[in-house]
């Protein structure tokens, strides 16, 4: 019993420590530059916008409704919801995965003893998860707004989906902490790489179902590309997803986080020496 | 004044707060000697513990041994080998600046502080209004940010940041602005604080040796035990059997503690697509 009151109360002084970590971090950019804080959300939000933009701009080319996502996928969800449905997850994980690359930008917390790399990393994404959440939140609200047709299917999956969407982003994210040691050349190319590689292939552009069956397997290896689809489909469950499996997403994540943990455990010391300078 | 222990290969360190364990307990311990060559470790590997309450003045002509051994047992640098069990809340070197950017507000270090070190708060004989009073007296307002203080004011709110929490095991590396006279409220606040707690100083101050610590350890350059004692035979003996500069304050200041854990700047909007 008093193992487990122990484990509790550790616990909770844990997250506190995150969170007061991703509040420091909060503080340290509101003081830093004029639109502060807003920071995390300003930077996602005006990718979104810009190719919300494009994807708008080239259906007005083509003269097809301008509300339309464009191809099929138009008769399942209007430009916006489509295009940002995908943002919003491929952000979630390309975020925390391109800044774990860098290596810990954080540090000078490590200075308490009680402040651990791992809940840098946390810490660092909590705030990434709450900007996105903000503006997902205010897209799917502009757009239920503005067409007047709410729209949430299963919202348990929806958030079931997000959830193991962060746990993968989390594994991920500490998977590559370690790789931030490596020539600065080789992580600029490896940073490069992955963030092609997710914008390309996670569906943001695309819905899996207006794919031929042959190109399928080019893109259903990523596991991004099924929360994505699967976040869309929770949206709406009319939307047919082809080749795309909760239980794929699931071990996906569960392996990612399981085997990062690991990692971490065993090389925590190489993120209290590295040093990207 | 330490216990013995068996060598062990336990890979597990202890972070909780339990009086009738020692407050730092050594195993196979070791750090670097040798700033120049990384190999260059403790000759011995130190197997010794900590009880409670012992206030230590460590006794070397090495600064580098001595930075090595604050920010070895802060957890600033991994040891070259062994483990270091914490049997209770290690605090951060008195006065060290490390910890807070220079961005944050005075309001903002303090509330994360304590959230970081609530349960240290919580039983600290400093209180809250008393730590703010000083910090006014010293003209630093809570919506200042760190930058905008003069070089004084950061030392005594780094200072008076070290008083506010109760810690089980306090590390000295410097006492130099400590035993001045702008800290001099703090000093009797920080004596109060320390009663009845371990001290672990590298110090070469006299007069904060005598005010602080009760009891010497001499080591040599590789981390060999040479002498211990209490604090004066320990200084005599130093004196008559090591060669120790004149100014070994001034040799501390040049390695300062943490450096390497400076904030860099996010710079992700240009790893755009």
């Amino acid at each position: 019993m008093i193992f487990f009151q122990r484990l509790f109360t550790a616990i909770q002084r844990q997250v506190a420590i995150v969170l007061a970590i991703a509040t420091y971090e909060n503080n340290r950019k509101s003081t830093a530059s004029s639109i502060g804080a807003w920071e995390t959300i300003v930077g996602p939000l005006q990718l979104i916008l810009f190719f919300i933009g494009m994807r708008v701009g080239f259906s007005l080319l083509r003269g097809s409704n301008r509300f339309a996502a464009g191809g099929t996928s138009d008769m399942y969800f209007n430009v916006v919801m489509f295009i940002s449905t995908g943002f919003i997850m491929v952000f979630l994980f390309r975020i925390v995965a391109l800044k774990a690359l860098s290596g810990l930008k954080l540090r000078a917390p490590l200075y308490y003893p009680r402040i651990k790399p791992l809940d840098i990393l946390m810490a660092l994404a909590v705030n990434d998860f709450r900007a996105i959440a903000t503006i997902s939140l205010g897209i799917m609200g502009l757009v239920w707004l503005f067409t007047w047709s709410f729209q949430l299917d299963s919202p348990g999956l929806a958030f079931v989906v997000y959830m193991l969407t962060i746990l993968m982003a989390m594994g991920f994210g500490i998977c590559v902490t370690f790789l931030s040691n490596l020539n600065k050349w080789i992580v600029r190319v490896i940073k490069r790489l992955i963030a092609r590689v997710l914008i390309f292939t996670s569906g943001i552009f695309f819905a899996t179902f207006e794919l031929p069956e042959y190109a399928r397997p080019f893109v259903t290896w990523n596991p991004v590309l099924h929360s994505v689809e699967l976040f869309r489909y929770s949206i709406n469950n009319q939307y047919p997803i082809p080749d795309i499996s909760f239980n794929y997403l699931v071990c996906c994540s569960m392996l990612l986080i399981g085997f990062s943990l690991i990692l971490y455990r065993t090389n925590e010391l190489q993120l209290l020496e590295a040093n990207d300078d | 004044m330490v216990g013995g222990l068996g060598p062990s290969t336990s890979g597990v360190v202890v972070s909780a707060t339990a009086s009738a364990r020692p407050v730092l307990t050594f195993r196979n311990f070791s750090l670097r000697c040798d700033k120049s060559d990384p190999r260059i470790s403790f000759k011995v590997p130190w197997n010794w513990e900590i009880p409670h309450g012992k206030k230590i003045a460590i006794i070397t002509n090495s600064s580098f041994l001595r930075y090595q051994l604050i920010a070895g047992i802060a957890g600033l640098v991994p040891p070259v080998s062994g483990d270091l069990i914490a049997g209770g809340v290690v605090g951060w070197p008195v006065g060290g600046s490390g910890g807070l950017d220079s961005k944050l507000r005075i309001s903002h270090s303090i509330n994360f502080l304590k959230i970081v070190y609530g349960d240290c708060l919580e039983r600290s004989c400093v209180s809250l209004d008393e730590f703010w009073a000083l910090l006014l007296d010293q003209s630093i307002h809570p919506n200042l940010t760190i930058k905008e203080l003069s070089k004084d004011q950061k030392e005594f709110f780094y200072l008076a940041l070290s008083v506010l929490f109760s810690f089980d095991c306090y590390l000295f590396p410097q006492s130099k602005f400590l035993m001045s006279k702008a800290a001099r409220q703090l000093r009797k606040l920080l004596l109060k604080q320390v009663e009845g707690k371990t001290i672990i100083a590298t110090s070469s101050n006299g007069r904060f040796r005598s005010d602080f610590c009760s009891e010497g350890l001499v080591l040599n350059p590789y981390g060999g035990i040479l002498y211990s004692g209490g604090l004066s035979e320990s200084i005599e003996w130093a004196k008559s059997n090591l060669k120790l500069s004149d100014d070994l304050e001034k040799e501390d200041e040049q390695l300062q503690m943490g450096l390497d854990l400076q904030n860099a700047s996010d710079d992700l909007s240009s790893e755009v697509m």
